[in-house]
């Protein structure tokens, strides 16, 4: 890439938040992919891992904060954006541990939030054909989730679950106090809007997990589902949150 | 004094109240989480032994049976609690997250402090925070 970093990020600072429960195998390979953009940082934020996440992550260099106990997918990214908070970042990028989530797509996702064009930019998977696989279940309940999340927000959005996000400044300090804890990307597309700030989507490709299982097990996506639904709805019957 | 439900009731409630407010003397219960019980306690009391209110309120109610109307005011009292501690349970995982939360995010500001001073490099990208 022949462009120098400060043309790219725009002399923002940005971060990578990187959550990860036992996902030592895919980790090195993420981080060395994002590694390819010099002057983004990256903490990976170890959910209480059982296997070696933690010293991986040490050994490719970056930033790493361990927590106590596992907080849940919500509570990790959550960590992630309190660290970016305290330490001043201008944008902050959600990226999975488990490789789905293409490096190359970065500057794509974090663009409009460096030019000031989104407060968040969700990287999808559905708008152009990317060449990602869906089962057919799932793509059922994303169906259902893409379907009432334009509905409330009035603004068509595709791939609601997508944790491939970028957010600016002002999203970071807001996530600080206000971000769903269990399955919380849906929720905070609704949350986000609600509270005045502008959403964009950009295509992006995925791959399949290499390692590991993915979080949500057959069992588990009912719950998924009632507990999405049940938070969208409750967000309709709150009043927007004052510091926004 | 007749030996039966009633008497039983009003035994049992009186000995509630005894252990609730021994375990706010020994501080093994808040104050705040006592005054729900002791409430309880008290009303079990007077509806036991008052048998003349007891049976008033239970026939209002189209009560036949009006010792039902104990384990009414019982059973009712224990979902209205139980919920009470849901909201509490939901305020104490709030807080707890945002604890570890805190912690995680303390314990590497400590290990990079204690790298710098230790004259070790800690990441990549060692900008200068505000200590």
């Amino acid at each position: 890439m022949g462009l120098h970093v400060n043309d790219l990020t725009g002399r923002k600072r940005i971060l990578v938040i990187i959550p990860a429960y036992n996902e030592e195998r895919s980790l090195p390979k993420v981080i060395a992919g994002i590694r390819k953009f010099p002057g983004i940082d990256i903490v990976v934020i170890n959910d209480g891992s059982k296997d070696d996440t933690s010293a991986a992550a040490r050994n490719a260099g970056v930033n790493v904060i361990d927590l106590p106990f596992n907080l849940g997918i919500g509570g990790a990214v959550q960590t992630g954006y309190l660290f970016a908070f305290k330490n001043g970042y201008d944008v902050a990028v959600q990226v999975d541990a488990d490789g789905q989530h293409n490096p190359g797509d970065l500057l794509k996702i974090t663009g409009p939030v460096i030019d000031g064009a989104a407060d968040m930019v969700v990287g999808s998977r559905y708008i152009e054909s990317t060449g990602y696989k869906t089962p057919l279940a799932r793509k059922l309940g994303m169906l259902i989730f893409s379907a009432v999340v334009s509905f409330i927000n009035g603004q068509p959005l595709h791939d609601t679950t997508s944790g491939y996000r970028a957010v600016s400044k002002r999203v970071i300090q807001f996530f600080v106090d206000n971000y769903p804890t269990d399955y919380p990307e849906v929720e905070a597309l609704v949350l986000l809007k609600r509270n005045g700030f502008t959403i964009q989507e950009v295509p992006v490709t995925m791959a399949h997990r290499v390692h590991g299982e993915s979080s949500i097990t057959p069992v588990k996506s009912v719950y998924y589902m009632i507990k999405v639904l049940l938070a969208l709805f409750m967000n309709l019957l709150r009043a927007a949150k004052k510091e926004a | 004094m007749r030996i039966d439900i009633f008497f039983f009731s009003a035994l049992f409630s009186f000995g509630f109240l005894v252990v609730v407010l021994e375990f706010v003397r020994s501080k093994k219960l808040k104050e705040q989480y006592s005054l729900l019980w002791l409430l309880i306690g008290g009303i079990m009391i007077v509806l036991a032994l008052w048998r003349e209110l007891l049976n008033k309120v239970a026939s209002l109610l189209g009560i036949y049976y009006a010792p039902s109307l104990l384990f009414m005011v019982g059973i009712l009292f224990s979902f209205a609690l139980i919920l009470h501690y849901s909201v509490i349970i939901s305020r104490l995982h709030t807080q707890n997250v945002r604890l570890a939360q805190e912690v995680g995010v303390l314990n590497k500001k400590v290990e990079d402090l204690s790298n710098r001073v230790n004259g070790r490099k800690s990441f990549e990208n060692d900008f200068v925070d505000p200590v």
